[in-house]
């Protein structure tokens, strides 16, 4: 079997209490989860079921209190800034659910940006494919603020596959769209999930989530259940027995 | 309504605090002028003619820098909040009643900051008067006079050029459907609007009027006087022009520099082309300064120059350290204020920007060395254009004296610019160093 490109162990964090003398609130609690290369996993839950921040932990972004997590073969915890910049830069692409794009730069120059930052070259032939695989050819010249909402998403998919990071972070990558442009980014981000690059996202939309190899549901920052090519109707089972139980 | 004010300028308390900031400064500079003034019409006689002669060329150079970074930095303010102005037509205010609400608040910060600096500069106009006046025997131990009405009229002048500047982009915010303000916070582009064209041609002929009106057989007491106002001039008319001049020229001498040589870089030099084409006033307030300075010390080189020529002697155009402090103090402060103002107002609306750039795997030193960039890239353009606006002015007094060129005063444009290009820096850095320390979820999450 191979190995997981994500494997967190036994995951714990919590926020600072918002009073003075108040207790940290627990977020996640003890969380261990696997994914494979090639694998696309979906984590869905109430709100405030720690779907954002567990994303944001395995993709060393947010710290964890205690536990693991090994990305690409490095352990997260310890690693210094620097050297969590790196290995997002080498292994990490992200979908936020928006401000995805530098407003400053085009379409185009968005899309080049890890490659530049990473002092590679930057292929044009790589960033055209990227553009023509996400549709917007026409779009390279054109600056955020001249884009539509679903565009920039696809942009900002579009800058992962320039990347082709082993694994992509998408954080309710649809949760700005319409109906249709959210189809067409899930389409994108579910033919990405191939061979060696696994997609991890966390959504609320549950047609979305259903698209998943696996589909992760959260309550109260624990693992609740796990759903394997799942159906919308069985997603949205899970999450109303994770919410009436919450 | 009230509460939903008061609450704004709480919630965006770093934006308004830059205008405050600068209208302060304003309202401070504009007393002293106002107070030499009132001693000089109270007391009448030599006094009087002292010091209108030296009000006037203070008030001037006062009344171009103020115009320049008040309205720049009024604009910035409103274009800044259009995602909060959105939200207000999102909850039920009629777009007419944004616009509204949005020229009260600036007309309150404005009228407040201008009176507080006003009241500082009561304690403070007696011990400068002192210090400046020291060495003429006519100002010794008169009465000082800076009344109620004077320090009203200064704040009604502030707060009025503050509501102009601001008038555009209030507009724009009442009239901008609230997705699209939400879609793409982006301020708006500056455009060379018919109110800047006006004020371009105004400037142009008064320029010209100037130019052509300069005597070179005149005594050099006489032409000083006239000469001194040429860069000052030429600098009002670069900033009237600046959504054309500034971003041509920063891209002009940008594009030597190939995007290439590093990351940081190619993302300074983006940044700080999209954000001119936004708004003038990272550069603006610097290129009056050193503009300013330049034409005073290149005028009076030139003219010593030429006064040596005729007479063998250059005696009388030695600039006192007094005399400096009183014809650019004012400017100087006032500019070094608005700049610093606005790179730290506008530091919040980078957090997400930042972060971003951290998300896709930039490191934090690699930010704060494109923050260093973006400040020197504002520091050289405004260089460029305030050099070029003394080297110009130095030129036509030369041509006027039969001079072959203009005695430019490099040093002190340079001191200038290194002063101001320090400041770039510190309020660069300061809020780049407080976004680095916010997690980048916390920056990107929706709001």
């Amino acid at each position: 079997m191979t190995e997981p490109l994500i494997h967190a162990t036994n995951l714990h964090k919590s926020f600072p209490g918002t009073g003075r003398g108040e207790p940290p609130v627990p977020v996640l609690r003890g969380i261990s989860l696997d994914v494979r290369p090639g694998e696309m996993v979906s984590i869905v839950g109430p709100s405030g079921s720690g779907k954002s921040t567990l994303l944001y932990c395995l993709s060393g972004l947010e710290p964890y209190d205690s536990g693991s997590v090994v990305l690409a073969g490095r352990e997260l915890a310890g690693l210094r800034r620097g050297a969590l910049a790196s290995l997002r830069r080498r292994h990490v692409g992200f979908v936020f659910q928006s401000f995805n794009l530098i407003p400053s730069l085009t379409a185009r120059e968005n899309i080049a940006l890890p490659a530049r930052l990473a002092r590679q070259r930057v292929q044009p032939t790589d960033v055209d494919r990227a553009l023509a695989d996400v549709g917007l050819s026409d779009r390279a010249r054109h600056r955020p603020g001249q884009l539509s909402g679903g565009q920039q998403q696809r942009i900002a998919i579009a800058r992962v596959l320039a990347l082709r990071p082993e694994i992509v972070f998408a954080d309710e990558p649809t949760g700005s769209l319409d109906t249709a442009t959210g189809a067409d980014v899930l389409h994108l981000l579910r033919a990405s999930a191939q061979e060696e690059r696994s997609v991890v996202m966390v959504t609320h939309d549950l047609e979305a989530a259903a698209l998943a190899d696996r589909v992760l549901v959260l309550r109260d920052g624990a693992i609740h259940g796990e759903l394997r090519r799942p159906t919308p109707e069985q997603v949205l089972e899970a999450v109303a027995t994770a919410r009436t139980t919450a | 309504m009230i509460r939903l004010i008061a609450s704004d300028l709480v919630a965006e308390a770093r934006i308004w605090l830059g205008i405050f900031a600068v209208t302060i400064a304003t309202g401070f500079v504009g007393a002293i002028a106002a107070g030499l003034l009132e001693t000089g019409g109270f007391h009448g006689g030599e006094v009087e003619e002292g010091l209108s002669s030296t009000s006037s060329a203070v008030i001037l150079f006062t009344v171009i820098t103020a115009l320049i970074v008040l309205g720049s930095t009024a604009n910035l303010t409103i274009s800044l909040q259009l995602r909060s102005y959105a939200l207000w037509q999102l909850i039920g205010v009629r777009p007419v009643l944004v616009a509204g609400v949005v020229l009260a608040q600036l007309g309150i910060v404005g009228a407040v900051g201008a009176l507080a600096g006003c009241l500082v500069a009561i304690p403070i106009f007696p011990s400068l008067f002192a210090w400046v006046f020291r060495e003429w025997s006519a100002m010794q131990g008169i009465s000082l006079h800076l009344g109620i009405g004077s320090m009203l009229l200064v704040t009604a002048a502030i707060t009025v050029t503050v509501l102009l500047g601001g008038l555009r982009s209030a507009r724009h915010a009442g009239r901008t459907p609230p997705i699209e303000a939400l879609r793409d916070p982006e301020p708006p582009r500056i455009k060379m609007g018919w109110l800047r064209i006006v004020l371009s041609l105004a400037v142009i002929g008064g320029l010209l009027g100037l130019a052509l009106n300069l005597d070179g057989d005149a005594s050099m007491s006489a032409l000083s006087g006239q000469a001194i106002l040429l860069t000052p001039l030429i600098a009002a008319l670069f900033a009237a022009a600046g959504p054309l001049l500034f971003p041509a020229v920063l891209r002009m001498w940008t594009a030597l520099v190939p995007a290439g040589v590093s990351a940081t870089w190619f993302l300074a030099r983006n940044s700080a082309r999209h954000r001119l084409s936004r708004s003038n006033a990272a550069i603006g307030p610097l290129m009056v300064a050193i503009a300013l300075t330049g034409g005073l010390y290149t005028t009076g080189a030139t003219l010593a120059a030429a006064q040596a020529v005729r007479t063998g002697s250059d005696a009388g155009f030695v600039l006192a350290s007094e005399g400096v402090v009183i014809l650019l103090g004012g400017p100087l402060l006032l500019a070094g204020v608005a700049a610093a103002a606005t790179v730290f107002m506008s530091g919040h609306a980078r957090e997400r920007e930042f972060a971003l750039v951290r998300a896709v795997g930039s490191t934090p030193g690699a930010i704060v060395l494109t923050a260093v960039w973006e400040a020197v890239i504002y520091a050289i353009t405004a260089f460029i254009l305030g050099i070029t606006a003394t080297v110009v002015g130095g030129c036509i007094i030369a041509g006027v004296l039969a001079l072959p060129a203009p005695v430019v005063s490099i040093s002190a444009v340079g001191l200038i610019a290194a002063g101001g290009l320090i400041l770039l820096l510190a309020a660069t850095l300061l809020p780049t160093a407080a976004a680095l320390r916010t997690e980048v979820p916390r920056a990107l999450a929706v709001e």
